[in-house]
C-alpha cells in the first residue's frame, strides 16, 4: 500500500549517508549537524536517554521551578509572607501547648528555636514529597501536548521547595541572633543535610508520582502518611526522649538523623546525630531512590497513555 | 534525504471495562479474579503505519475522527510511545499540538508567554527579542501584566498563536490548531503556513479541513481506523477521502465508517418525495438524509448539520433543537432527515458539514461532504431581497405589513 520500500531504506542506513546537511539557526541555537530522534516502543535504557536529554531541557527546567514557586504565592494576599507565617504559627502553637502542660521537649537548646528548626526541616521534606507526588498529574495538560523528559517534573517540584526553605532558614538564623544563640562553623553542614533531605523527598515522590497519576488512592494516602511521619520524627520533641530499646527501630525513619543533623548544624546544645544511624539512613535513601527509579521507568509511558 | 521515516508504527490502548479501573482496590480485585477475563479491551489506535517524508516536504495527514491522526502525531513528537514499530526523525523537531500549552490562568500574560515559549523550545533570549512583536501581534499590549484569567478567549488564542508563530525548527509537526479561531485569524495563520513552507522546513500537517490540506501540502496520507489507506499526491488522496458518485454530490457513502462509538455511514440530498438531487429550486424544501451507526448504546448522542457557503457558516442545526433532551440510542443503524424549508436559502452553492457526538466528545466530523445549489428557476427575483448578490445570506423570514400611520 505504501509507495516506498522502507525495509530497504532502513537497511541501507540512510541516516548515516549523504552530505552533512546545511546548518540553519534554530531557536535553541545553532547546531552543527542534524540530530536524529529514534522513536521506539518503551524499552530498557529509556531512563538513561531521558536523563541524557536533560541538559538540552535545562532552560525549561528552570522555568518549571520558577513557575511552581510563582504559582504558589501569586494571588495570595500575603504572598511570600506565608512561607514565614506557617512555621512561626506552628512553633508558637506548640510552645503554647507545651507551656500549659509544662514540658520541655527540646534537647537543651532554646525550645522555640529547637521546634522551629524541626518544623523547617520537616516542611521542606513534606513539601518536596507532596509536590513531587502530584507533579505528573498537575502537569498532565502539558504532558499530553509537549515532549519533555517527564522526570524533570518531580525533580523541579523538589527544587521549588528550596525556595521556601531558603526563606525559612533566613528566619531561623534571624531567630538565633534574636535569642542570642551563637552560630558556629557547624552551620556549613546545614546545606549538606538539606540536600540529603531533598534527595529523600525526591526518592519517595519520584516513585509515587506515576502511581498518583494512575491511582487516585495515592493522593489520599500521601498527606495522611506525611502527618503520621511527622509524629514519628523528632519535630516537636528531641530524639533523647526515645527509650534506648526503641532507638534502632526509631532510626529506620531516615528523617530522624536528618532533622537531628539540621539542629546540630544550627544549635550549639544539640547533639551530633549518630553517624552509624546516619550512614544507615543515607543508604536506605539511595535504596528507595533505586526502587523509585525502577517504578518510575516502568510506569512512565503508561501514565501518558492514561491521561 | 528523508526527514521522517516511520515503520510499522502501532499503538494499542488498553481500556478498562467496568468500574475497576482507577483505584488500587479495583486493581487488586481484578487481579484476584484473574479467571474472569475481559475486564479490559485492547483498542488499536494505529496498526502498522509506515511512510516516509522527504526533507523540505509539506506532508498532510487526513482521516476522520478516530482514524489515529492525533495518536500518530503524538508518537512522532515523542509524547506517546508506540506499542511496536519505530520511527526516525532527522532534525530538530518543533511540535504544535495545541495553541497555548501550559498557559495558566493565575500567571500574567508576560509570564505565560515565557513559559509557553520555553515549552515550545524557544530560548529566553529569543523570546525576549520577539516579545514586543508577539504582544503587538496578539494586540494585548495593555494587558500583558494582567493575570491571564482576565483575558477574553480571543486574546488568549491570539497570544498563543503569536508565540507559536515564532516556532523554528527543521521538522515542524502541526495539529489542526491553526484551523481554530475566526476568519481573520485563520487567514493570518494560513499566511504563516505559506511562509513556513517557503522557508524549506519539513512540515507534517494534520487537519480535517480539506481545503487547507489541499492548499498547503503536496503529498498526503489517508488514515482509516488506524491503518494507511493511501499515500500519494494530495489530489489523489483527497479523491479517495471524498467518495464521489457518478452524477455529483447528492449522495456520499462513507463505507464502513470509523471505529468510533458512533459514525456516519452515508448522506444524501433529496426532495420531499425522496428523489435524490443536488439542484434545488428556491421554492423547494431541501432534505438531508443521514444514515449513521451506533456501536455501543449511547445515553446522549447529538447530531449536527452546518450549511456553508464558501468558507462561511450560514446556519447550524442540531437534532436536539426540537427536543430538550439528548437522544438515547441503542446500538444499531439509524436514519434521520433534516428539513431545510423552502424560501430559506438564497440562490447559491452550498456545502454541508455533519458532525455526531456527545457534548463532551466529537465522534465524527465530515466537512463538505454534500454539495448542492439553489436556483430561482422561473421566478423573477429582480426586485426581491433574495436575488443573487443582494446583501444577506438567507431569505428574510419576516414580513412587511401596512399599518395606519401613528399620530
Amino acid at each position: 500500500m505504501t509507495d516506498i520500500n522502507l525495509q530497504d531504506e532502513a537497511k541501507q542506513g540512510f541516516i548515516k549517508e549523504g552530505p552533512v546537511p546545511q546548518v540553519r539557526p534554530t531557536a535553541r541555537g545553532d547546531i552543527g549537524e542534524r540530530e536524529v530522534h529514534t522513536i521506539t516502543a518503551p524499552q530498557l535504557g529509556d531512563l538513561r536517554s531521558s536523563l541524557g536529554a536533560l541538559p538540552e531541557f535545562f532552560p525549561l527546567f528552570k522555568v518549571l521551578v520558577w513557575r511552581s514557586v510563582s504559582l504558589r504565592y501569586t494571588q495570595s494576599f500575603l504572598g511570600v509572607l506565608w512561607i514565614a507565617i506557617q512555621p512561626v504559627a506552628s512553633t508558637l502553637m506548640v510552645l503554647f501547648m507545651f507551656n500549659i502542660i509544662r514540658v520541655n521537649t527540646a534537647d537543651g537548646s532554646h525550645q522555640g528555636v529547637f521546634i522551629f528548626a524541626g518544623i523547617m526541616a520537616w516542611q521542606f521534606f513534606a513539601r518536596g514529597v507532596g509536590d513531587a507526588t502530584g507533579s505528573l498529574l498537575a502537569h498532565s495538560g502539558i504532558l499530553s501536548k509537549i515532549y519533555l523528559p517527564k522526570i524533570m517534573l518531580p525533580v523541579a517540584s523538589v527544587m521549588a521547595a528550596w525556595f521556601d526553605a531558603a526563606i525559612t532558614i533566613a528566619l531561623l538564623v534571624l531567630a538565633c541572633l534574636v535569642f542570642g544563640i551563637a552560630l558556629s562553623p557547624r552551620i556549613l553542614w546545614l546545606p549538606v543535610f538539606l540536600t540529603i533531605i531533598s534527595l529523600a523527598s525526591l526518592s519517595i515522590g519520584l516513585g509515587l508520582s506515576p502511581l498518583n497519576a494512575l491511582y487516585r488512592d495515592v493522593g489520599m494516602m500521601v498527606p495522611f502518611a506525611l502527618q503520621f511521619g511527622m509524629f514519628i520524627s523528632p519535630v516537636y520533641y528531641a530524639t533523647r526522649f526515645i527509650p534506648e530499646k526503641y532507638l534502632l527501630l526509631y532510626h529506620l525513619n531516615p528523617m530522624v538523623s536528618l532533622i537531628d543533623g539540621v539542629r546540630w548544624s544550627l544549635l550549639p546544645e544539640s547533639p551530633m546525630p549518630d553517624l552509624g544511624y546516619l550512614a544507615l539512613n543515607i543508604i536506605s535513601i539511595f535504596a528507595v531512590m533505586g526502587i523509585s527509579l525502577f517504578v518510575y521507568q516502568k510506569l512512565e509511558s503508561l501514565v501518558i497513555d492514561r491521561i | 534525504m528523508s526527514a521522517i521515516v516511520a515503520e510499522n508504527i502501532s499503538k494499542c490502548y488498553r481500556i478498562n471495562i467496568g468500574p475497576a479501573g482507577n483505584t488500587l482496590g479495583g486493581q487488586l480485585r481484578s487481579f484476584l479474579r484473574r479467571n474472569e477475563k475481559a475486564s479490559h479491551e485492547d483498542i488499536w489506535a494505529l496498526r502498522d503505519v509506515s511512510f516516509r517524508i522527504e526533507e523540505g516536504e509539506v506532508f498532510g495527514i487526513i482521516g476522520r475522527n478516530g482514524s489515529g491522526k492525533s495518536t500518530l502525531l503524538k508518537i512522532l513528537t515523542r509524547i506517546v510511545r508506540p506499542t511496536y514499530g519505530s520511527a526516525v526523525v532527522r532534525g530538530r523537531v518543533g511540535a504544535l499540538l495545541e495553541v497555548g500549552t501550559g498557559f495558566h490562568p493565575d500567571l500574567t500574560g508576560r509570564e505565560n508567554v515565557f513559559f509557553n515559549g520555553t515549552l515550545l523550545g524557544l530560548d529566553r533570549a529569543f523570546i525576549q527579542s520577539k516579545f514586543d512583536e508577539i504582544v503587538a501581534f496578539a494586540e494585548v499590549e495593555k494587558f500583558i501584566d494582567t493575570q491571564f484569567k482576565h483575558y477574553s478567549s480571543g486574546m488568549k488564542a491570539r497570544l498563543g498563536f503569536a508565540v507559536a508563530a515564532n516556532l523554528r525548527s527543521e521538522v515542524l509537526i502541526l495539529d489542526e490548531v491553526l484551523s481554530v479561531g475566526d476568519v481573520m485569524f485563520q487567514e493570518k495563520s494560513m499566511d504563516r503556513m505559506t511562509e513556513l513552507r517557503q522557508s524549506g522546513m519539513t512540515i507534517l500537517f494534520v487537519s480535517h479541513s480539506l481545503s487547507s490540506i489541499a492548499g498547503i501540502c503536496k503529498r498526503a496520507m489517508l488514515l482509516r481506523e488506524g491503518k494507511v489507506v493511501t499515500i500519494g499526491e494530495v489530489g489523489q488522496v483527497l479523491e479517495e477521502y471524498i467518495p464521489k458518485v457518478a452524477s455529483g454530490t447528492d449522495y456520499v457513502d462513507f463505507g464502513e465508517g470509523s471505529g468510533m462509538p458512533a459514525c456516519y455511514l452515508s448522506g444524501s440530498l433529496e426532495k420531499n418525495d425522496g428523489s435524490r438531487t443536488d439542484r434545488f429550486d428556491l421554492d423547494e424544501d431541501i432534505y438531508v438524509r443521514l444514515r449513521y451507526r451506533v456501536q455501543k448504546p449511547q445515553p446522549g448522542l447529538q447530531l449536527a448539520l452546518t450549511l456553508r457557503m464558501q468558507q462561511d457558516d450560514i446556519v447550524q442545526t442540531f437534532d436536539t433543537d426540537d427536543h430538550s433532551f439528548l437522544g438515547q440510542h441503542e446500538a444499531g443503524l439509524f436514519e434521520k432527515r433534516v428539513k431545510i424549508p423552502r424560501m430559506f436559502l438564497k440562490e447559491g452553492e452550498y456545502s454541508v458539514r455533519i458532525t455526531i457526538g456527545t457534548p463532551f466528545q466529537c465522534y465524527d466530523d465530515l466537512e463538505s461532504v454534500l454539495r448542492f445549489s439553489v436556483a430561482a428557476n422561473g421566478m423573477d427575483t429582480s426586485q426581491k431581497s433574495y436575488r443573487r448578490g443582494r446583501a444577506g445570506r438567507v431569505v428574510f423570514p419576516g414580513s412587511w405589513h401596512a399599518v395606519p400611520p401613528s399620530q
